[in-house]
């Protein structure tokens, strides 16, 4: 018999893929955004709303992730934005290796914001780092109030919480203000934005936020080719 | 609910890791209670995924280990957390000493410690 110790960091090649991925992106001055939440709390819809409301501005793109289906990639291909639809196969979340693959299929388009809608599922997507810079988390009413008290680990590391679809509140019988004090308690860092992204409600705070992520990344390119120049 | 492809990143490593062995007969890992696996579902995941490999049939010891969170003001604590709840979690994310909020320090890793294996049989002289 012959013992081996080690210390080996067996998630360091994904943590690698992801620096990786995050040079090549900044390389580029894209700017990228982990999109998470569960199935139906409205990640899709928060793309097209974006391609609406902002997409005459920010040069946006969007990857795709989900299970089996391509049903998600072809909603927000309808909205003429440029897509890659990444299929996990039994996968319930996306990795960085996915990702990495993805964007090299958007060489050729022009990206400020680059979405990356991961696969319906609260508990998975929190253990990976994909190579985005920001990670938004969608929660909605419709999965009851105490569905961040839940899944707490998502959110420790999430810049940005949407709870959506405040307008249907009261006929779930749910308190979108418990679920945005749950979320803040978690991670003091967090931003919480009440919204419904179908009626229209809190959008305009939402777009906001991305764009302000878009004008800052704009600001550190200036600032770096004028401390190049 | 992703211990397969866990499993397969483990099994990975510790060929990579495995030097001169020629067969691997158990492969130690810690795993940081925050991680979302369970430790029987990644064993589940090893046996079915090193078949065929200078693993199959090894087994896939899982060591769980606490979560270490440290507050602005340098306090340490350090929990086992069973159930990844708010509440439990709440018990170390709000510094147990001052209140304040605290960063996880430890508890997200998974950390292949130890190989069991019998070596490689010395090269037979050519003939």
């Amino acid at each position: 018999m012959h013992i081996i110790d080690h210390r080996v960091d067996v998630t360091a090649l994904g943590k690698e893929i992801a620096s990786r991925t995050r040079r090549l992106l900044d390389g580029r001055n894209v700017v990228a955004v982990n999109i998470m939440g569960a199935i139906g709390s409205g990640k899709t819809i928060l793309i097209e709303k974006m391609v609406e409301r902002i997409g005459e501005t920010v040069a946006l793109a969007a990857v795709a992730g989900d299970v089996v289906s391509d049903l998600d990639a072809g909603r927000i291909r309808r909205t003429g934005i440029p897509v890659v639809g990444v299929n996990t196969g039994r996968e319930c979340h996306l990795d960085a290796h996915m990702i990495e693959h993805a964007i090299a299929d958007l060489a050729a388009s022009r990206i400020d914001l680059l979405l990356v809608e991961n696969v319906g599922n609260l508990v998975c997507p929190a253990d990976f780092d994909l190579g985005t810079h920001k990670r938004v988390v969608v929660v909605s009413v419709s999965e009851g109030d105490d569905i961040v008290a839940k899944h707490p680990m998502i959110f420790l590391d999430a810049d940005l919480c949407i709870v959506n679809k405040v307008d249907i509140a009261h006929a779930v019988g749910a308190d979108p203000r418990k679920m945005a004090d749950d979320a803040r308690r978690i991670n003091p860092r967090i931003e919480v934005m009440l919204a419904s992204l179908r009626t229209g409600q809190g959008v305009s705070e939402v777009m906001s936020w991305f764009e302000r992520l878009v004008a800052s990344r704009r600001g550190q390119c200036t600032e770096q080719e004028m401390q190049g120049s | 609910m992703h211990e397969l492809a866990l499993a397969a990143t483990i099994i990975e490593s510790a060929l990579e890791h495995a030097g001169s062995l020629a067969r691997i007969d158990e492969v130690h890992v810690s795993v940081g209670c925050l991680v979302m696996a369970s430790p029987e579902q990644l064993a589940f995941g090893f046996e079915t995924l090193s078949v065929g490999t200078a693993a199959g049939g090894a087994r896939l010891i899982v060591e769980t280990t606490p979560v270490l969170a440290r507050c602005a003001s340098g306090h340490e604590t350090r929990a086992m957390i069973a159930q990844l709840g708010m509440e439990s979690l709440m018990g170390v994310l709000e510094c147990p000493q001052c209140g304040e909020p605290a960063d996880i320090v430890e508890g997200r890793e998974i950390v292949l410690t130890r190989i069991v294996g019998e070596e490689r049989p010395p090269a037979a002289g050519r003939t």
